[in-house]
């Protein structure tokens, strides 16, 4: 009885695992098929081969016996250069003992013999070996050509499988970044509905409900751009921008989400800078930049801004002190949905799209966006290169249309 | 009066579910992060035990299997925006009691708070 159960759980359990492996069992059985169908067809030639090869034998055989009775029969004694040039005979002495290759002329010439000459046996070997090559070499190369089309088809096959689990992935990501401040805002409205709170109890609650409005809105906008940049229309409006009055504004405004104490900047040192850039996307590049700061900061977030002047060029740095990355993840970070998930503190999230819109932002500005970490542990530094405005004021603006 | 362990990391949410269960009459310990949170079960106790599931580092699956290999019987409500099936089967399975999916009712958490609560007594 239990050798029983356990022969049925065994049976269970491979049924099981057939089932759930059922596209890779029907793919590697086809496949299996397909070469057992190539085997069979190449010994099926080959045994066509062979017996063509046989019937060659016997017609000359025949024509030798043929030969053999008509000379044999005449008086006058048989010619050996006409029969090996022109019939592919050989005449000779018969052999002692007899060989089953060579006929008697009987009944005038028994002392002679006639038999395939070495032209005919090594023409008829030629080509019987050719034809066994190439049937051989047709089934060889079936065999790669099923083998290397499966291949292709089972990396395609699990390529589409791994591009929609990570699909699924991001969608669950997305799903989770839209969720959350809902989740906070959802409750602290609900809790305003039934109770009564002090200007002073509610001021702190509003400010944190602000900022959940705040993330809910960049997310969006994250979103729409990378949509629309993907499909290669979304429209920027480049134009002459003073950068250090936008860069202390945008500063000003960042004290909602990090204590002005924890910034510091050289911002201030300049009095006038001008650039090329779509005043839109430096908010969301720099934006990005902030939030990837604040979301993977594993203690108290200290960021430095700040800005330098060379060739040409304005370099916009962000420097943190947060969980960095290895150096030669430095291109990484910039692919789409790309998360360093085993350097990045655990169990936080993002739709691992802010810095990837942030590069293709800079780039389409005609600048470029890098980064640079001497390690996990040690920070990271952010450049966003904007390109200098030129001082005529008829090239004031420059719109460009993607 | 019960106690209720919050973990949850982000701000607004846990001072919200903190306000709410602190006017339902509980008492609320708070953290937000599985470390501080393990470290203070160490000596103290709590009746039912809110878990968020994506937190900094020790997430809360791996928190709660901390909590229960330590013989740790506090029934935990997991909380999680994600919904995916075999997170929520993998949970319970890790030995959470309950599941609840954001964005939740603040009515619904409480009910589901007292049904642990009872179920413990």
């Amino acid at each position: 009885m239990r050798a029983l159960r356990g022969i049925r759980e065994r049976l269970g359990a491979t049924l099981g695992w057939t089932w759930t492996h059922r596209h890779h069992v029907l793919f590697g059985g086809s496949l299996f098929f397909l070469t057992l169908l190539m085997a069979w067809w190449t010994l099926f030639l080959k045994e066509s081969v062979d017996r063509e090869r046989a019937d060659s034998q016997q017609i000359l055989q025949l024509r030798i016996e043929n030969y053999a009775s008509v000379l044999g029969h005449q008086l006058v004694p048989p010619q050996p250069d006409v029969l090996d040039s022109e019939k592919n005979i050989s005449l000779l002495a018969c052999p002692d003992p007899p060989d089953p290759f060579t006929v008697q002329l009987s009944p005038h010439h028994p002392t002679w013999c006639l038999t395939p000459s070495e032209l005919s046996i090594s023409s008829m070997d030629r080509q019987y070996r050719l034809r066994n090559a190439m049937v051989f070499g047709e089934g060889a190369l079936s065999f790669l050509l099923i083998l290397v089309t499966g291949l292709m088809l089972y990396r395609l096959l699990d390529a589409e499988k791994r591009a929609s689990q990570e699909l699924q992935e991001i969608w669950s990501r997305v799903t989770h970044e839209i969720k959350t401040p809902i989740t906070g805002i959802k409750a602290l409205l609900q809790t305003l509905e039934k109770q009564e709170l002090s200007p002073d109890e509610l001021r702190p609650l509003l400010k944190l409900g602000m900022r959940e409005v705040e993330r809910q809105e960049k997310l969006a906008e994250n979103l729409l751009i990378g949509q629309r940049l993907a499909r290669g229309f979304y429209q920027l409006q480049t134009s002459r921008l003073e950068l250090v009055a936008f860069l202390r504004n945008y500063l000003e405004h960042q004290v909602i989400r990090i204590p002005r104490e924890q910034v510091s900047s050289n911002v201030g040192g300049f009095e006038t800078l001008l650039v090329q850039a779509d005043p839109n996307a430096l908010r969301v590049i720099l934006d990005n930049l902030v939030e990837n700061s604040v979301k993977y900061s594993d203690k108290k977030l200290l960021l430095q801004v700040f800005i330098e002047e060379l060739d040409g060029a304005v370099m916009i740095h962000l420097k943190d002190n947060g969980p960095g990355f290895e150096p030669s993840q430095s291109r990484k970070v910039f692919d789409a949905y790309k998360r360093l998930s085993a350097e990045l503190p655990k169990g936080k999230q993002g739709t691992g799209m802010g810095l990837h819109i942030s590069r293709r932002l800079a780039v389409e500005m005609g600048g470029e966006l890098t980064a640079e970490s001497a390690g996990v542990g040690f920070g990271a530094t952010f450049t966003l290169t904007l390109r200098v405005a030129r001082s005529d004021p008829g090239g004031s603006s420059d719109k460009e249309k993607k | 009066m019960a106690v209720v362990m919050l973990v949850e990391d982000e701000e607004l949410i846990s001072t919200m579910v903190e306000i709410n269960l602190k006017r339902e009459g509980f008492d609320v310990v708070s953290f937000g992060a599985s470390e501080p949170a393990l470290e203070y079960l160490e000596t103290g106790s709590c009746d039912v035990i809110l878990l968020d599931i994506m937190l900094p580092g020790m997430n809360g699956p791996e928190a709660l299997k901390e909590i229960r290999g330590r013989g740790i019987t506090t029934p935990v409500l997991m909380l999680t925006a994600r919904h995916d099936l075999d997170l929520k089967v993998g949970t319970l399975e890790s030995g959470a009691d309950d599941y609840l999916t954001k964005p939740f009712d603040m009515e619904e958490l409480l009910a589901r708070i007292r049904v642990l609560l009872r179920r413990k007594d």
